[in-house]
């Protein structure tokens, strides 16, 4: 493994987000729209499970911020894809770089990505809706680092098992959503029937949630939320293992543009 | 002695049902230009994507300047400089953008790296498009950045396959003075194209592959003497008849005619016609040349466009 040449594949794909920016403001302009439009309905939510000074931005800014991180997931398997389209993979399998610096190079970018967006969007539900977290802000990271990293292992997962990056968006986003809805992302899990929110243990984004929502409304610190981290690295860890067995760096991708 | 920068023992490979490479033995001596010549589908590609660890072969050996490239690709892509016959360049990136990740990737840096970058755009005339983007470039202009990020940190070994595709005729000669070029300052080439008219061009020794198999090397010169003289091919309509006291091969309809000198053959062949010419078709010469090489060792017309090949994935 070569740092220097991780660095130089880390810069080209940076470089490459940067040119086009458009994609970036859809992953923050969307969640918060979607936030300004959930909060007080999640307000009235939370007041009637007993939070009574909730405004609805304890559940608008974790929730449409754990939502929209998958689309970040999608992103990263979208970018071997593109590779592949501008047959550029075979040339870079063929270069000296071995293949961690190419999967460093590739995915650390998007993993960073993942964290930023989420940070500006916590940052950004302060600022814009009111949100108190009353926790401690280390326990919010890790559960942030956590769920970015289950996401963009998914999201790699399913590149992996998809042919084509048609199959990758569809299953990506689809899953995004359903784990939103099951995981109590979309809407408060409270509100669910009981046998959707056994479900949703199967998510990872219900322990994000679980995480998120004990910092925010309970004042949890760093001890409370080691247990959904764990699940959160746990599930990285399984979609990781998916990806290095099912992972050909031989195959050839069908992107279309 | 010093070991060739490539060599190649009874390379085998199959897709399925298809046989790729059947036995291939090649060796490309240091400082030399080896022209690859065969048909669409001749096995080209798959063999210069083992040679870089892009696919695995079934048997045999390859080795890169001494590396066993099968057991060790990493080391052995340390010398390989790859062009690969599908156009890879990254569009949304400059010229200059595209060369210095890749000479990074080959572990240039600063001062070497930017002289690098300088030596290759100015062997493929691309000194005046460093800021362009390389998605806004004409198909031989990218064709031209393409093979220049192959030359990128002077590998020993350069592989380029089917370098030309698609290329306009400014290209097609930068190329091949490039190639010359290369051979001069001790790079060892191994170029592989379908056109006949190339490797002439190229003046090296020529490996002709035809159906995964090595049919034919050598000079061209010495191919050429070794394999007859001129060939008159007659073809009919319907089936062909019989020539006596010529040297023919009879393949349906066609005729061929081996002979040292096709003007004055003319009159013996019309003679044994006789009344036969009415169904004549067509009488071509086709002087010596790695064309009649390639029709003596397979009994087919080399028609490199003949396969409809799926451009190897
Ligand atoms: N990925 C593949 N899957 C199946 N068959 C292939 C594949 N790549 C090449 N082939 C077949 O292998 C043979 C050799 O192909 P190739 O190496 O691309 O030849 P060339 O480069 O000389 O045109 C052809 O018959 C081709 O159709
Ligand atoms: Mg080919």
């Amino acid at each position: 493994m070569s740092w220097r040449r991780s660095w130089a594949l880390i810069r080209h794909e940076l470089k490459a987000l940067n040119d086009d920016p458009g994609s970036l403001v859809f992953l923050l302009i969307m969640p918060l729209l979607m936030m300004g439009l959930m909060k007080p309905l999640f307000g009235l939510s939370l007041q009637a499970d007993g939070f009574v000074g909730a405004n609805g931005a304890e559940q608008a800014v974790p929730g449409m911020a754990a939502m929209f991180v998958t689309f970040t997931g999608s992103f990263a398997g979208f970018t071997f894809f593109r590779e592949h389209g501008w047959h550029t993979w075979d040339r870079l399998r063929a270069s000296q770089a071995t293949t961690p610096d190419i999967m460093v190079g590739k995915l650390a970018p998007t993993m960073t990505i993942a964290v930023a967006q989420m940070v500006a969007l916590f940052a950004l539900g302060v600022a814009l809706f009111d949100l108190v977290i009353v926790g401690s802000l280390a326990a919010l990271s890790m559960i942030v680092i956590g769920f970015s990293l289950a996401m963009l292992s998914f999201g790699m997962a399913i590149t992996s098992l998809s042919r084509t990056s048609l199959q990758l968006n569809t299953y990506v986003n689809l899953a995004g959503i359903v784990f939103a809805g099951v995981g109590g992302a979309l809407v408060p899990i409270t509100v669910l029937p009981e046998w959707v929110q056994s479900a949703g243990r199967f998510t990872p984004t219900y322990w994000a949630m679980d995480g998120f929502l004990d910092v925010i409304l309970a004042g949890a610190g760093i001890a409370d939320v080691v247990v959904p981290t764990l699940v959160l690295l746990g599930f990285s860890a399984i979609f990781t293992a998916v990806t290095a067995l099912r992972f050909r760096f031989e195959e050839s991708k069908v992107y279309v543009a | 002695m010093i070991e060739a920068a490539l060599e190649i023992e009874a390379l085998k490979k199959r897709y399925g049902e298809i046989v790729a490479l059947d036995g291939v033995d090649l060796t490309v001596p240091r400082g030399e230009v080896i022209g690859l010549l065969g048909p669409n589908g001749a096995g080209k590609t798959t063999l210069v994507s083992i040679v870089c660890g892009l696919r695995r072969a079934d048997a045999g050996t390859v080795r890169v300047c001494g590396i066993d490239a099968l057991a060790d690709p990493q080391s052995a892509r340390g010398h390989i400089g790859l062009a690969p016959q599908e156009l890879g360049v990254y569009p949304i990136d400059s010229v200059h953008q595209n060369l210095r990740l890749f000479g990074e990737l080959c572990g240039l840096r600063s001062a070497n790296l930017q002289s690098q970058i300088e030596a290759v755009s100015a062997a493929l005339r691309l000194t005046d498009l460093m800021d362009r983007k390389a998605g806004e470039l004409s198909g031989g202009q990218k064709r031209r950045l393409h093979t220049a990020i192959a030359l990128l940190g002077e590998p020993h070994l350069i592989l380029m396959d089917e370098a030309t595709t698609g290329a306009d005729v400014e290209t097609r000669a930068a190329l091949i003075q490039v190639v010359r070029d290369l051979a001069g300052r001790g790079s060892s080439v191994l170029y592989s194209t379908h056109y006949l008219g190339e490797v002439e061009d190229l003046e090296a020794r020529v490996v002709i592959i035809d159906n995964g198999r090595i049919i034919a090397e050598g000079s061209i010169t010495n191919l050429i003497a070794g394999n007859g003289g001129s060939i008159v091919e007659l073809v009919f309509n319907g089936k062909a008849p019989i020539l006596r006291g010529l040297d023919v091969t009879v393949d349906e309809s066609v005729v061929r005619v081996r002979t040292e000198d096709p003007g004055r053959e003319m009159g013996a062949i019309f003679a044994a016609l006789g009344d036969e010419a009415r169904h004549l078709q067509s009488v071509e010469i086709i002087n010596p040349s790695l064309e009649t090489v390639f029709l003596e060792l397979t009994g087919r017309r080399y028609e490199p466009e003949e396969n409809v090949d799926v451009m190897a994935s």
